[in-house]
């Protein structure tokens, strides 16, 4: 699904050019489910980003299905994530004056779905994350956990087929981290892609395949010792 | 549909969630739009507004254009009737003549009210209804002197009597004359002229009575008639010239001269004022509407910054909308709404305010204008007010909704802040957007200045006789009432009242005063040729060049001795002697004018007649004695004029005391009278450049602060580092002053071709390279542009440092 070969990032600083990624090569089948790990300042969330198309100034060749990103120009790659993606954020980043309702509706909005189309979409997903009870809330009235639940939440409304999350559980202890992994992985279940960046060894164990970067460089990669067991 | 309902429920939810921003906002707009639609309310009554009488638009004023001149508002009586009987292609033709009376509304206390003499069928051809009683039937409009009939105007039957049923068929007295009281017209009819309104009307047939003989003797009547509907203007107006050569046969006033010319009409039933002064009242309008659109300029520029500081702070929101999918459109639809939503608000406030304003504009009455009543809001000021909101939220929606949406997706969601201090790309348009808001300040400040400037130097002309120690009154009319009256009794009369007084160092009699506004004009022609000169006409009394320490170069000026019967003499001034007689000696010289002959029996020094800064004009003096056109009394004073004013207000009132008390002004009001117009101009000009300069600074204070708040991390650490508040404070003010100077240089720039524009338009000279008014004009704005950046500038200096560095 997802083909990188030398992609390269770079930023101009004062310093001259200082590269963030060198030579990621990666390929990620659909529904696998990737962790990448490395120390801060490795370049993951500049490589999630490429993956994602919020970035599109790098060098390489992205090919994701039969869509050759780096031959497409910054609108086109907006509106491939628009058909693709799913981010969920660190921080959360849900939309401060809308509701929990709206924050899910707002996705499907920006993909044209139709009034009725999706208030049913908005209440199965709420339903399926067990969070209708909260939907008039606004996200200050919620707890960490309960937003980056809506957040995932928000991430998946439009179906995506591949769910980026960046440090998903790292604003959480541990309950709640366990909630969101959990939720992750049955989504991989049924099939959606997901890769995340975590610097937990824990929650990088749900996942399949742990890709480490380090100084923007791949620096191998391993199968997790444990997997989750079936029955989770 | 259903998206601008959604994007209207999430602008109104941000605009709540920050109420205090909303305010502002809103305060700014309705203040700068308040202002336009006050201006256009203003403009909408001179201009546009319907007089409230039947198919205004078929009203035309009829003027003759010939090619040397054209006479417009200069008909006699016989002229009108010879339209009522012939121009087919109206419905009816009328004119009216408006004429301040008194009125004797209590035993021996009379007051000054307005009344117009009105032609034949005045009220049925406007179509004009009476609320109580009827109004004039057609007997008491066609017979002279039988019937002394009036119909009193809605406000005045309010005001003064209570609108009581009962006073109609009462009498009332005005110019010690009893007058029935057979109607009062309906409620908003102020006549043709709102910006005159009568307090009553009075047939025309009756005006004999006031003004002897003056019906058939007068020429400044306007005629103005109702189009038949069936008949197009232009078709009109073409049978209408073809029945002038038969007009001018019928008169003996313009010697054919008509005859050859063509008429126009001119639409009159809108706004409230006609012919010429609706002309200039239009180049006015404009340059009003264009300086109100500045400070309009000024609260957009201003708004524009506000939201995008505010599109910055939500550029966190906007970059995770972005990430979920939205488009760009998507975001800048949203943006635009909330302007709209503020935009429309604040003209709601600003309409609101308008409101108000007018109420105190009108009971202000500045400058003894009287405003038409039916001044106020309107559809056509409510669209005007709604169009410049949508105008608002385009100009200053737009900039912010392109900007702030104009984000690094990645970047702008690392961030916490939600503010990046790096970015200076943005802050150029906002530097820029200040920039603008000082340029236009300046501009209007400038242009406040040079028109005070000129006010200063207007005053101080020197008009070429003495203003100071002056003073003027009128005489009741009620002394000229008498047909054929001798001008030389009432000369008499009047002298010997004030003669004796002792602080009088002379007096004299005269038809009209010089500076006044207006003036006459007559054609001074040399016996045996055909064509004269032209020249300023006065009719002036006895020691009228004494009293006015005007100097008699040659010759002497009129004495008691040059009465009707004796013979004819004129005085003229330097330029019309020069010009008649350039090799020869002018006195004792004979001239014709008005089919008359006089002899010249004096030169006198040139002076200023119409208006103050015009070049030297040819003018005539003829003795008011032979002539018998004398209403102003003017007397010069041997100590300050106020203290005689009181004893010779008394005297007048002798002469004829059931008549209003006259009341003396000095020469110097009178003339700052005159300029009315300049003096309305600056005052205005300088209120609307001291509430630019005010948005300007806000719009500044903000930008500093902001700077101020964004580099708080910074400044910390330059706190710990060891600098001084001095530093922080040229630090922060450092950008500040780039902006003003930038903005002062381009405004000082731009102001020389708008004053010179300004100059062209209006009656105004104004000496566009004044130093004086530069250097005050940049000292205030620098010392506004101080204020603003200092107190934010201070409030940096004050920062904590370990505060600050934990923002980090
Ligand atoms: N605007 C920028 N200019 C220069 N360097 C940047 C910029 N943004 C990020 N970087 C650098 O890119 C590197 C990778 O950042 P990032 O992908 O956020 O790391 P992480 O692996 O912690 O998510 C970091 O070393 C960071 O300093
Ligand atoms: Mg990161």
């Amino acid at each position: 699904m997802i083909k990188l070969q030398n992609i390269q990032k770079r930023y101009n600083t004062k310093a001259g050019f200082t590269y963030v990624l060198q030579q990621i090569t990666l390929d990620i089948a659909e529904g696998e489910f990737v962790t990448l790990m490395g120390p801060s300042g490795a370049g993951k969330t500049t490589l999630l980003n490429i993956i994602g198309m919020l970035d599109s100034d790098w060098e390489g060749q992205y090919t994701l299905d039969d869509n050759s990103v780096h031959t497409l120009k910054p609108r086109q790659r907006l509106a491939l994530n628009k058909q693709y993606v799913g981010f969920v954020f660190q921080n959360f980043n849900l939309l401060d004056s809308l509701t929990v309702y709206e924050n899910l509706e707002a996705p499907l909005s920006y993909r044209n779905v139709k009034g009725a189309e999706r208030a049913s979409i908005v209440c199965d997903t709420l339903d399926r994350f067990g969070i209708v009870g909260k939907k008039d809330l606004f996200p200050s009235q919620l707890s960490g956990g309960q937003q980056q639940l809506v957040g995932v939440a928000r991430a998946v409304v439009a179906s995506p087929k591949l769910i980026l999350a960046d440090e998903p559980t790292g604003n959480l202890h541990s309950a709640q981290g366990q909630e969101v992994m959990e939720l992750l992985t049955k989504l991989n279940q049924q099939g959606t892609t997901i890769i995340q960046v975590t610097h937990s060894e824990k929650y990088a164990a749900y996942s399949r395949r742990i890709i480490n970067l380090k100084d923007g460089w791949m620096d191998g990669e391993v199968t997790p010792r444990q997997l989750p067991r079936k029955d989770r | 549909m259903s998206t601008f309902l959604n994007d209207l429920k999430y602008a109104f939810r941000q605009l709540h969630k920050n109420p205090g921003f909303a305010v502002v906002v809103i305060l700014i707009l309705a203040l700068g739009i308040g202002i336009n639609a006050t201006a256009f309310t203003v403009v909408n009554a001179v201009l546009f507004r319907p007089l409230p009488v039947k198919d205004p638009q078929q009203l035309c004023s009829l003027s003759i254009h010939t090619q040397e001149q054209v006479y417009d508002g200069t008909f006699t009586y016989p002229d009108l009737e010879f339209f009522q009987d012939n121009a087919d292609v109206f419905e009816g033709v009328l004119t009216f003549k408006s004429m301040s009376l008194s009125w004797q509304w209590q035993p021996n206390q009379t007051r000054k009210i307005l009344a117009e003499w009105v032609s034949r069928d005045y009220f049925n051809i406007l179509g004009v209804k009476t609320s109580l009683g009827r109004s004039f039937n057609l007997e008491e409009q066609s017979v002279p002197n039988a019937y002394p009939v009036v119909v009193l105007s809605h406000a005045f039957w309010s005001s003064e009597f209570d609108s009581s049923p009962d006073i109609l068929g009462t009498d009332i007295i005005i110019s010690s004359k009893n007058y029935t009281i057979v109607g009062v017209a309906e409620p908003g009819f102020e006549g043709m002229r709102p910006s005159r309104s009568p307090d009553l009307w009075l047939p025309m047939m009756m005006m004999v009575q006031v003004s002897g003989g003056a019906l058939t003797r007068d020429t400044n009547y306007e005629v103005i008639g109702r189009l038949r509907r069936e008949v197009s203007r232009r078709n009109a107006e073409t049978q209408l010239t073809a029945l002038l050569p038969e007009l001018d046969k019928n008169s003996n006033n313009f010697s054919g001269k008509r005859g050859q010319g063509r008429v126009v009409l001119t639409r009159c039933g809108h706004g409230s004022l006609a012919g010429k002064d609706r002309g200039a009242a239009w180049v006015g309008s404009l340059v009003f509407l264009a300086v109100t659109g500045m400070v309009l300029l000024i609260a957009c520029a201003n708004m524009a910054n506000l939201l995008l500081a505010r599109a910055m702070a939500r550029r966190r929101e906007i970059a995770t909308r972005l990430a979920l999918g939205a488009g760009r459109f998507d975001l800048i639809r949203q943006l635009l709404c909330e302007s709209l939503v503020l935009a429309l608000a604040g003209g709601c406030v600003g309409l609101w305010l308008t409101h108000g304003a007018v109420q105190l504009f009108m009971s202000m009455r500045p400058g003894g204008v009287k405003l038409p009543q039916a001044i106020g809001l309107d559809t056509r000021v409510v669209v005007f007010t709604v169009c410049l909101s949508l105008l608002t939220t385009l100009i200053f929606g737009l900039i912010p909704a392109l900007q702030g949406t104009r984000v690094a997706i990645s970047q702008a969601l690392k961030e916490n802040q939600g503010m990046l201090s790096s970015d200076t790309k943005r802050f150029g348009v906002r530097n820029i957007l200040i920039a603008a808001q000082i340029t236009l300040c300046v501009v209007l400040l400038m242009m406040a200045g040079l028109l005070l400037r000129n006010l200063q130097q207007t005053m101080n002309i020197d008009f070429g006789f003495d203003d100071k120690h002056t003073l003027l009154v009128q005489l009741p009319e009620s002394l000229f009432k008498e047909r054929d009256v001798d001008p030389y009794s009432i000369h008499e009369r009047v002298m010997d009242q004030i003669q004796a007084l002792p602080d009088v160092e002379g007096a004299s009699l005269v038809g009209q005063i010089q500076l006044s506004g207006g003036s006459l004009e007559t054609t001074v022609s040399l016996p045996g040729t055909e064509n004269g000169q032209k020249a300023i006409t006065y009719y002036v009394g006895p020691d009228y060049f004494n009293t006015m320490r005007i100097g008699v170069k040659q010759g002497r000026e009129f004495s008691l001795h040059d009465r009707k019967g004796q013979k004819n003499v004129v005085i003229i001034n330097e330029t019309l002697a020069r010009l008649l007689w350039p090799n020869e000696n002018p006195i004792g010289q004979i001239v014709g004018s008005n089919e008359k002959t006089f002899e010249v029996c004096g030169i006198v020094a040139n002076s200023k007649y119409h208006d103050v800064r015009e070049t030297p004009q040819p003018a005539a003096y003829y003795c008011s004695l032979q002539t018998g056109w004398a209403q102003v009394l003017i007397v010069r004073s041997k100590g300050q004029p106020v203290l005689l004013r009181r004893v010779l207000e008394e005297k007048i009132h002798a002469l004829d005391p059931s008549v209003a008390r006259s009341q003396a002004r000095t020469y110097t009001q009178q003339i700052r009278g005159v300029l009315i117009a300049e003096r309305f101009a600056s005052l205005f000009i300088t209120l609307i450049g001291a509430g630019g300069l005010l948005l300007a600074s806000v719009g500044l204070y903000g930008v500093v602060s902001y700077m101020g708040r964004l580099r708080t991390p910074e400044i910390g650490m330059r706190v710990a580092l060891g600098a001084q508040k001095i530093d922080i404070i040229r630090l922060v003010v450092r950008q500040a002053v780039r902006i003003v100077l930038v903005g002062l240089s381009v405004g000082m720039c731009l102001a020389v071709p708008f004053a010179l524009f300004l100059s062209k338009l209006t009656p105004f000279e104004l000496s566009v390279f004044d130093p004086a008014t530069f250097v005050i004009v940049t000292s205030v704005l620098l010392m506004t542009a101080a204020l603003a950046c200092l107190i934010p500038a201070l409030r940096a200096a004050k920062i904590d440092p370990m505060e600050a560095l934990r923002y980090e």
